[in-house]
């Protein structure tokens, strides 16, 4: 059992409980160096400018910068990752992956058509096809996981994953498939065995994580979902009970929207709490953990933040878009102008103008996306790290002077499985 | 020779040294040899030093805790917070933020690309149309009629979605006996898994469609549309096209197989989905007008083979150009079909009887019985069973 609490370390300096052992250190996110904002605006601009090509360049040198700015007894965290070996990665990852889903969708469809006897029956074997990118996606979530730990080092000492993730990608589908079938109740279940096999798994040199706790303790986060999730079904019933009833329907819909909103607030509670739960019972060679991250303030973050993403997003992208307008109006006189514009209204435009039409809107979608990458950085991913971060304490650290040197894993596929398959391992960049 | 060494020849500051064997951290003073970053222990012995030229650091500029390593190999460094020694070190190690280009991963990265291309290449035009043409024959003709079908089901409903009561497939006797004797002139000598079954939807939209399984809808506003019964047979000879290609079971293949497939290539950029949901639509109807195109040839040997004209072929889409217009710009690239004034050039000039006499396809009399063939009509259910 653990002998020390959160509370001991909140009682002020100099106050020790326990004479023998030296209270827990604490993480320290420290901002310094470049300013994320430009940082990242630069590096996504970069990215669109070359059509997505230098967004492994991107996310390598946003890595260094938050590693940085991780301290442990004042020692920052590095990441020693580069964007050539991610695009390589992602360049056979591509390849292999074109090949297996273009082969396995059409074998699903052509199932479908042999033995559907109508549409539905059709439309499920091209659904049932999205099934099998599913060992997928889990096998590129630890391989991605993997290659992060393996360029990750502190004082020098690397971090490191062990090789599992085809057993990993077994393990996640059969898991997945048992929370289907209990409609969601054992994603709990899941969500601990899931993150125990891959803390047991990792290693800070030649020390090793251990996760201890039980599932059970999350059922009661989990739980919170249920209340958003009977009232989207209420609203099915609603309707279901008078389509015709406009009342109802308009109470069907408020209840829909509450409904999926207290769902989307409940996943994100439960979230931050797993988050807790998780670190509290790890342990890392007798070093042991406490995250004390709050969970109202994440939410807080995530709300707002997405706001402030959302909305200098759109503020950027039409302003964007006026300016191309200004200047297509220049460049073709006033008096064409408003033909041009009398046409968009009446929708009839013919070949020239209609291009001419795209790239005012794509100038305004391309402007968009930098903005929204850059404000997705400060505004949410590091408030939210920098939380956790400083949330973090460690009890008996002397133990993580010990840890000696392990060797280098190439991890060649550098996380390009997840890239080229879109798939979030949480870090958020 | 004075250096900017000598300025700092006296400098000394404690910073924390990790040897890269353990995480144990060990206190160190650093001073400034010939050409080195020397640390020494607190017992006075020296620790290690580091030639100034191959120093980098980890941290970026600004830091004010830095992290340096004698090489970008080693697994040696040194943690340093003294805003003196930061300065010195920065002025004395010419290449600290200098990180060689990867010669040999540049070119790998040009090698793979260079196979990603062409393997993408290879699967989106070889791999995936041969793939899907070749399963479309292992197809059971009585499954795709059954498909077709349903597919007929949903079409009704589709029609009848702005609240319209669905359409009736029309019946009138002496007009179904023309559109068969139509039919029949069209598809001498063609062999097919299924019986060609075509039909006449009780519908003014100007279209036609092949569903699987053999059958073709023609819209009641076609038959209006047209001047001459030659320019039905046009129409109908390109939908029998469809239905000798396969087009309905290999367009349903194909779009199965490269769906996903940009998303991939783009891979998680932002709002990449929407780059990649438009690019697959532009493969899909590219596909779509290869098909197209693939159907109008066979329309033509079908008219040529019959003894008719392509002529009325060629009117027809001149006048629907002329009437609705033609689809231009970067719409050009989602239409599902050619656009029409290729169309009507091509058909002209794939014509065989040119101003030559021929037998007109229907009689005057048949040809008044089609255009009145929805005089009577039955429910779109009753031509299902």
């Amino acid at each position: 059992m653990n002998d020390w609490r959160l509370e001991t370390a909140a009682a002020g300096p100099g106050h020790h409980p326990d004479p023998v052992r030296p209270d827990p250190i604490r993480a320290e996110y420290v901002r310094e160096g470049p300013a994320l904002f430009w940082l990242a605006l630069g590096q996504a601009c970069l990215t669109v400018l070359t059509l997505g090509l230098y967004r492994f360049w991107m996310t390598t040198r946003l890595r260094r910068y938050y590693w940085s700015a991780i301290r442990l007894q004042g020692d920052p965290f590095e990441y020693t990752g580069t964007g050539i070996e991610k695009l390589i990665g992602f360049l056979v990852a591509l390849t292999i992956l074109a090949v297996y889903l273009s082969i396995v969708n059409i074998a699903f469809v052509f199932g479908g058509l042999i033995s559907a006897d109508d549409v539905l029956g059709l439309e499920l074997a091209i659904n049932l096809s999205i099934l099998a990118s599913l060992p997928l996606i889990y096998f590129a979530t630890y391989r991605a996981k993997r290659y992060i730990m393996a360029r990750t080092r502190w004082r020098g000492i690397r971090f490191g994953m062990e090789q599992a993730a085809w057993a990993y990608a077994g393990r996640a589908v059969l898991l997945t498939l048992l929370t289907v079938i209990t409609l969601g109740i054992l994603y709990p279940f899941q969500n601990f065995r899931l993150t125990r096999f891959v803390t047991d798994r990792t290693w800070f040199g030649d020390l090793k994580f251990d996760q201890g706790g039980r599932w059970t303790a999350l059922l009661g986060a989990w739980a919170w979902v249920y209340p958003g999730i009977l009232m989207t079904i209420g609203a099915f019933v609603l309707i279901a009970l008078d389509p015709e009833d406009e009342g109802m329907v308009a109470a069907a819909a408020l209840l829909l929207m509450t409904g999926y909103f207290a769902i989307y607030l409940a996943m994100l509670r439960y979230r931050v709490v797993a988050f807790r739960y998780f670190w509290r019972h790890r342990t890392l060679a007798g070093a042991r953990f406490r995250n004390g991250v709050d969970t109202g303030e994440v939410i807080g973050v995530t709300l707002c933040g997405s706001m402030a993403v959302w909305t200098a997003a759109l503020f950027v992208a039409f302003g964007a878009m006026v300016v191309a307008a200004v200047f297509w109006a220049a460049l073709v006189g006033e008096d064409r102008f408003t033909e041009i514009l009398d046409q968009i209204e009446a929708r009839r435009t013919d070949g020239k103008v209609a291009w001419q039409l795209l790239a005012v809107i794509a100038t305004g979608y391309l402007a968009a996306i930098p903005v929204a990458i850059a404000f997705n950085h400060i505004f949410m991913t590091r408030p939210i790290l920098r939380r956790q971060v400083e949330g973090m304490q460690i009890a008996d650290a002397h133990v993580l002077a010990t840890a000696q040197q392990r060797g280098h894993d190439h991890a060649l596929e550098a996380g390009g499985f997840a890239d080229a398959l879109g798939v979030d391992i949480g870090s958020g960049f | 020779m004075t250096t900017a060494l000598d300025k700092y020849a006296k400098l000394e500051a404690i910073a924390r040294y990790y040897d890269g064997q353990q995480a144990a951290p060990r206190e160190v003073v650093l001073a400034f040899g010939a050409r080195t970053l020397i640390m020494v222990g607190f017992d006075d012995r020296a620790v290690s030093h580091w030639p100034l030229a191959s120093m980098r650091t980890l941290s970026s500029p600004g830091d004010k805790t830095v992290q340096l390593v004698p090489d970008l190999q080693s697994d040696e460094r040194i943690v340093l917070s003294d805003p003196e020694m930061i300065a010195a070190i920065r002025k004395v190690c010419p290449h600290l933020f200098r990180r060689p280009t990867n010669r040999g991963g540049v070119r790998r990265a040009l090698f793979w690309g260079a196979w990603a291309l062409g393997s993408a290449a290879v699967i989106l035009f070889v791999l995936i149309p041969g793939l899907a043409d070749e399963l479309a024959d292992y197809v059971p003709p009585e499954r795709e009629q059954a498909l077709g079908d349903a597919v007929v089901g949903q079409l009704a409903t589709l029609l009848s979605l702005d609240g319209s009561d669905p359409p009736g497939i029309c019946t009138a006797p002496e007009g179904a006996a023309a559109l068969d004797l139509m039919t029949a002139r069209l598809s001498v000598n063609l062999s097919l898994p299924y019986p060609l079954r075509v039909a006449v939807i009780d519908h003014e939209m100007v279209n036609a469609v092949a569903v699987p399984g053999g059958r073709v809808l023609i819209f009641r506003g076609l038959i209006e549309a047209a001047e001459t019964p030659e320019e039905v047979a046009g129409v109908l000879a390109h939908e029998i096209g469809h239905v000798k290609n396969r087009d309905p079971v290999r367009g349903v293949l194909r779009a199965a197989g490269t769906a996903g497939i940009i998303g991939l290539m783009l891979g998680d950029v932002y709002g990449a989905s929407v780059i990649a949901a438009g690019a697959d639509a532009v493969l899909n109807a590219s596909h779509q007008r290869e098909a197209e195109r693939l159907a109008d040839e066979t329309a033509y040997v079908l008219l040529g083979k019959s003894g008719l004209p392509t002529v009325p072929f060629a009117a027809f889409f001149s006048r629907l150009e002329e009437e609705h217009g033609d689809i231009d710009g970067p719409l050009k690239y989602l239409a599902s079909h050619p656009n029409l004034s290729g169309r009507a050039e091509r058909a002209k000039e794939a014509d065989r009887i040119g101003a030559g006499i021929f037998k007109p396809v229907l009689s005057d009399r048949s040809w008044i019985a089609l255009r009145n063939i929805c005089g009577k009509s039955v429910p779109i259910d009753d031509l299902v069973q």
